[in-house]
C-alpha cells in the first residue's frame, strides 16, 4: 500500500528544492517545485509501488525545469548588467555564493548530471534514463562539471566558500 | 581548492519548504486532488491520464 503523497512530499521536498535550485536559480526553482509536485500528485495514484519516488521526482523536476527555461528564451531581454546575486542558488547566508555562480555557469548538461547525482544522489543509470544517453555519458559529464567547478571555483573548501 | 560531493548536502530551508507545502495543499484543493495527498493508495486508478 502506498502511503500518502502528503509524506512523499516531506520525505523528497527538500532534495527536489535543492535541485531545482541548481538547475534554475532561487527565484524559478520555488515555482519548479510546485508545478513538480502538483503534476506528481495528479500521477501518483499510476506510480508503481516499488518505483523510486526519489528518480521519479527529479525526472518531472527536470522536465519543468526545461519547461521554464524555455520560457525564460522567450522573453525579452532584460538592459543593463544586472550582478549575478551571490546566493542565488544555494540557501540564503550560506556563503556559498561563488560554488553557486560557478554551478550556474556549468553547460546544462553538467549542470543536470550534476544536480541528479550529488544533489538527488541519482545513480548515473537513472539519470541516462532522465536525460538520454548512455550510463557512461551522464557519468563523463559529471566528471566533467566537476572538473569545470574545480577550475572556476577559486577558494573552494569542504566547508564553504567565502561569502 | 576542493570541491567534495559532500559539498552540495546543503539543508534545504525549513520556512520556504513549508510555505511551499502550504501552497501545494492549497493547490490540491483547489484541484480536487485532496484525497491523494492524505490518504494511502491501495488501488491503481484506470483513469488517471498518462
Amino acid at each position: 500500500m502506498k502511503q500518502p503523497f502528503e509524506k512523499v512530499v516531506e520525505q523528497h521536498g527538500g532534495t527536489v528544492l535543492r535541485v531545482c535550485r541548481v538547475l534554475l536559480g532561487v527565484h524559478d526553482a520555488e515555482d519548479a517545485w510546485s508545478e513538480t509536485f502538483l503534476a506528481a500528485m495528479r500521477a501518483y495514484p499510476d506510480l508503481p509501488e516499488d518505483a523510486n519516488a526519489e528518480a521519479w521526482l527529479v525526472t518531472i523536476a527536470h522536465r519543468k525545469a526545461i519547461d521554464v527555461l524555455r520560457a525564460r528564451k522567450r522573453q525579452p531581454a532584460p538592459v543593463g548588467n544586472i550582478p549575478e546575486a551571490p546566493t542565488a542558488l544555494g540557501v540564503p547566508d550560506a556563503g556559498d555564493g561563488d560554488l553557486w555562480q560557478a554551478v550556474g555557469a556549468l553547460p546544462d548538461k553538467q549542470r543536470q548530471v550534476v544536480a541528479y547525482h550529488y544533489v538527488a544522489g541519482l545513480a548515473y543509470a537513472e539519470i541516462a534514463g532522465i536525460l538520454g544517453g548512455t550510463t557512461d555519458a551522464a557519468r563523463r559529464a559529471a566528471a566533467d562539471g566537476i572538473k569545470n567547478l574545480r577550475k572556476n571555483y577559486p577558494g573552494a573548501t569542504k566547508e564553504g566558500a567565502p561569502a | 581548492m576542493n570541491i567534495s560531493p559532500d559539498y552540495f548536502a546543503f539543508p534545504a530551508d525549513p520556512d520556504t519548504l513549508s510555505e511551499l507545502r502550504h501552497g501545494l495543499g492549497l493547490a490540491a484543493e483547489a484541484e480536487g486532488l485532496l484525497d491523494v495527498a492524505y490518504t494511502t493508495i491501495d488501488s491503481i486508478s484506470p483513469n488517471t491520464p498518462k
